[in-house]
């Protein structure tokens, strides 16, 4: 074992401190001016991400990748229970460079349904599916819109907060 | 028929002969699929009209696992994904838990994951190219595949302990610092395995029965490539020169010289040909970094409880296979409010139906083995 000579960090270390790359503010330039209006910059620190409303979430993909962005690295959710919502989350990027963004919209928690975007990009697919699967939200229009890892008649969607194991019990954190 | 698609579903008949589509299980156990995933096929005759992939078979829930401990306990789970990557998995969660608590990780530490992650590359495409042969009907590339593979692992029990699931490359650096004689068995290995490469590319590339068997196989185009985020070999082969090495920097690797191997044909014969010019590359990449590599720390001293600030962080690295992305979303406790596994594999999969098409049953094995996908990692 080595002698760590490293000094520890700070306690309450500040988080991404807001230093203003330039290669960033270009980026959010570019996302903006593709989403066009409507499009509202999300507040939480690290991947950039931009809020659109569930409705308008096709449109929103499609000028994305019409800008470029033709890499959707994948799509998945976030369980917001104390907000009664789910957050959708669309991880896009480009094959031409290693910048990456997130598409964020709102779905309601007690009727989750949004529409599909694997007609913009055909990986969606299986990804919708697989958060179909976890959170039980619906894609309308989606191609096949199936569960993909569990069994068609597992009780439940997983990632779901609420959701309780009874068989093996594995979230011991009250949310 | 409750898991196919309409089109999939329903058999045609040939007006001519009267006979009629059927389907066919291929798996959930079947040695070509290494794993366990199960494949309907719809065939007339000997012809694939339609192929499902049915998935989740090892699914663990390793993102809910998650949600319950701590950023560090969940490294060992990310060897459990594609084990065959086991230290770039490690080296992707790293990245995500060190970009969300602003960790800076010791020069050291940054060169023994680079050659890790190389030595890793070169492990995992050994073993897919053993079984490569193996699974087109020639028993010997498996067996000088898995010669050569026990001096990698060889080297990764020497260092970590493991053969498979290492758990080693860590928030904050690596666990511990490599054994003494590290650079001097690292090196031997390199000088050993060079020259096979070629004795490979003679054996099985050289093989005609082996060309007829990939060449025009399973052909994916780029424009498919692209829309469905396949990564890794499998889109570079498809002239999507695409690598995180190279895009989005990560490590040491701006610090390096390499080539990133790039085809044009997209076919089993073009993935095949960029994996094993990849092992070229990997050895020259560790070769660089074993010269660089400095003395001192391994690891960054780190609070004893890693809380994840609020926010939502991505690391992205490139694995044997493909792009492995971490993301990861902290709520200011210590463990995950969310974490999500972006696996390569499951992406590369999801180009079998459209590329299996029209081709004969023997060419699944053929295509499913140069996809070189690893079932694990698509059920998480």
């Amino acid at each position: 074992m080595t002698d760590d000579k490293t000094p520890a960090p700070p306690a309450d270390a500040p988080v991404a401190a807001p230093t203003p790359d330039p290669a960033a503010v270009a980026f959010a330039a570019e996302v903006e001016r593709a989403l066009g209006e409507g499009a509202t910059r999300d507040a939480l620190s690290g991947v950039p991400s931009w809020r659109v409303e569930a409705a308008r979430i096709v449109d929103a993909a499609r000028r994305l990748r019409d800008a470029g962005f033709d890499y959707l690295l994948f799509v998945t959710a976030v369980d917001r229970p104390a907000d009664g919502r789910f957050e959708l989350v669309y991880v896009f990027g480009s094959f031409a460079d290693g910048r990456h963004g997130a598409l964020l919209a709102d779905v309601p928690r007690d009727a989750p349904e949004i529409d599909s975007v694997s007609a913009v990009w055909a990986g969606a697919d299986w990804h919708e599916r697989e958060t179909f699967d976890m959170f039980g939200i619906v894609f309308r229009n989606h191609p096949f819109l199936r569960r993909i890892l569990l069994d068609e008649d597992w009780p439940g969607h997983p990632l779901r907060k609420d959701y309780v194991d009874t068989l093996h019990d594995v979230v011991k954190r009250p949310y | 028929m409750e898991l196919l698609k309409a089109t999939d579903a329903t058999a045609g008949t040939d007006p001519a002969s009267g006979y009629e589509d059927y389907f066919v299980n291929m798996g959930p156990q079947h040695p070509s699929t290494h794993g366990v995933l199960r494949l309907v096929l719809k065939l007339a005759g000997e012809t694939v009209l339609g192929l499902t992939p049915i998935l989740g078979y090892v699914h663990r829930g390793v993102e809910k696992m998650g949600e319950a401990m701590s950023v560090v306990q969940f490294t060992h789970l990310t060897d459990r994904l594609d084990y065959l990557s086991a230290h770039m998995n490690n080296w992707g969660w790293s990245l995500a838990v060190e970009e969300a608590l602003g960790i800076e990780v010791p020069e050291r530490a940054q060169h023994i994951r680079v050659i890790m992650a190389e030595l890793t590359r070169i492990s995992s495409h050994q073993l897919w190219w053993g079984v490569l042969g193996m699974d087109l009907g020639a028993f010997t590339p498996f067996l000088y595949g898995f010669r050569d593979r026990e001096r990698v692992n060889d080297i990764f029990e020497k260092t970590c302990g493991a053969r498979l699931t290492m758990n080693y490359i860590r928030p904050g650096g690596v666990t511990a610092d490599v054994e003494e004689d590290f650079a001097k068995d690292v090196r031997a290995f390199c000088d050993y395995f060079e020259p096979c490469i070629d004795e490979y590319e003679r054996l099985l590339g050289g093989n005609v029965i082996f060309q007829v068997r990939t060449r025009g196989i399973g052909v994916l185009s780029p424009e498919l490539a692209r829309s469905l985020g396949c990564t890794g070999p499998t889109a570079r082969a498809s002239g999507v020169a695409y690598d995180v090495r190279r895009t989005r920097p990560y490590g040491i690797y701006p610090k390096l010289s390499f080539r990133i191997p790039v085809m044009t044909g997209g076919d089993s014969w073009a993935r095949y040909q960029v994996r094993i010019d990849e092992m070229r590359e990997s050895l020259s990449i560790v070769r660089q970094a074993l010269d660089a590599m400095p003395e001192g720390p391994v690891r960054a001293k780190l609070p004893a409880v890693l809380n994840v600030p609020k926010g939502r962080w991505l690391s992205r690295v490139e694995a044997a296979r493909g792009e492995i992305a971490f993301f990861l979303e902290g709520d200011g406790t210590a463990k995950p409010w969310r974490l999500k596994v972006r696996s390569p594999n499951f992406s590369n999969l999801a180009a079998l139906p459209e590329i299996a098409k029209g081709h004969r049953v023997a060419d699944i094995v053929a295509i499913l083995s140069t996809l070189d996908v690893v079932i694990p990692c698509i059920d998480r």
